[in-house]
């Protein structure tokens, strides 16, 4: 079975704020995970697009539809990849076969190449809510010694 | 309960609460008076309406330091003289920043060039004021070196302090921007530019565009508030992120820097 006949959905709930940004970026604030995701325009729409359970096949033809044709196949598996690791969207597996490793580390090859190009590059950054903590709690810098 | 303890006070109002800083000495009151959150109206200290806050500055020990009280806790102490006006101004400033409701604030330079706002996030010693003097002085209006407090509508509200300036011993000193010639922003404005700069030496001014998203990460890095404890406030962030073009990158010069975040502002 072909790696692209998997089909991926997003990870929602009640626990997910999102706040989708002008240029079409999407930030989601996970409050269960405490984690914060940053996904640029192509991560985003990439997730968008596995609002119900997407192949890669319709996945690819939603980026289309909404970047244009320049966002490369190794593109979109690579955001999906990224997408996976943030716990944003699940795979799911046909039963009677497995994921050839070869074939994903074969993409991500692909991937890690076609990341010379700017354009299409997924980006999916995540702050922890302790680490952001962290970033407020230094930023109260006053030199003082409590009683 | 009343300070009786000083001769010398000057009071004003923030968030709900009547703030009144108080010492035994009047050349110091009346600096502090001068410099201490200098856009909010001064008011008699009998002031009716809620609770009233005491801070007060008196000498501790021999050696020329002082501590700071409110009420009746120290809540600093040892402070040299050359940084009491930072220290005390800091803690005044995490009080009402701590109680801005729905408004949010980034630690950020903000002046607004013909009605658009230029933010400059970044933590202290990053060189938002000396980047926010050099727009000032050609021609932006002054809103702050410090804070930008955002509201859900996506626009910024001045938060006017006196500039903290290095004079020739390189001790900070506090400046009024009026003092520099600067008229103060005092509407809230509309986002336009949001600048992530990390100062080199002899660089050459050069930033690439930045995504919403990464945007907000970076104002999350950069803000006082902790988001598990005000969860609006990713969308209070988002609403400036909206209207707003962002960058990052490098700067040298304040100048060439200055005059290039205006070319994009424009």
């Amino acid at each position: 079975m072909p790696y692209s006949e998997r089909t991926f959905s997003q990870l929602s709930g009640a626990s997910l704020s999102v706040e989708k940004l002008s240029d079409d970026s999407i930030v989601i604030c996970d409050l269960l995970s405490k984690r914060i995701h940053s996904l640029n325009p192509t991560a985003a729409t990439v997730w968008e697009a596995c609002a119900g359970a997407a192949s890669e096949q319709k996945i690819l033809a939603a980026v289309h539809s909404k970047l244009g044709p320049a966002i490369s196949e190794d593109a979109v598996q690579s955001a999906l990849e990224n997408l996976q690791e943030a716990d944003l969207i699940q795979v799911q597996e046909p039963e009677f076969t497995a994921v050839p490793g070869a074939v994903i580390e074969q993409s991500r090859r692909r991937a890690l190449v076609s990341l010379g190009v700017a354009i299409g590059v997924p980006a999916v950054i995540t702050l922890t809510m302790a680490d952001q903590r962290a970033y407020a709690d230094n930023s109260k810098s006053v030199p003082i010694t409590s009683d | 309960m009343p300070d009786t303890r000083h001769r010398f006070s000057f009071s004003f109002r923030a968030s709900g609460l009547n703030i009144r800083v108080a010492t035994d000495s009047a050349a110091l009151t009346y600096s502090l008076d001068r410099y201490l959150l200098p856009w909010l109206p001064r008011v008699a200290k009998s002031s009716p309406k809620g609770s009233e806050v005491v801070y007060s500055v008196d000498p501790c020990g021999n050696d020329g330091c002082f501590k700071i009280q409110r009420g009746a806790r120290t809540i600093a102490h040892g402070i040299a003289a050359n940084l009491l006006f930072t220290a005390l101004q800091q803690i005044l400033d995490d009080l009402l920043i701590a109680r801005l409701g729905e408004r949010a604030a980034v630690h950020a330079g903000v002046a607004v060039y013909q009605g658009h706002a230029i933010l400059l996030p970044g933590s202290s010693g990053s060189g938002k004021t000396t980047l926010v003097r050099e727009l000032i002085s050609r021609g932006a209006r002054y809103s702050s070196d410090e804070f930008a407090v955002l509201d859900s509508d996506g626009l910024v509200h001045p938060w006017p302090r006196a500039l903290m300036i290095r004079n020739a011993c390189q001790i900070q000193e506090p400046l009024l921007a009026t003092e520099l010639g600067a008229k103060l922003q005092r509407e809230a404005a509309r986002v336009k530019l949001i600048v992530l700069l990390r100062y080199v030496p002899g660089a050459t001014f050069d930033v690439q565009p930045l995504a919403g998203s990464e945007t907000m990460i970076k104002l999350l890095q950069n803000t006082p508030h902790v988001l598990a404890e005000k969860p609006g406030m990713l969308g209070t962030l988002a609403a400036a992120c909206r209207t707003a073009l962002s960058f990052e990158g490098v700067r040298g010069a304040a100048g060439e820097a200055a005059e290039a975040l205006i070319g994009l502002c424009m």
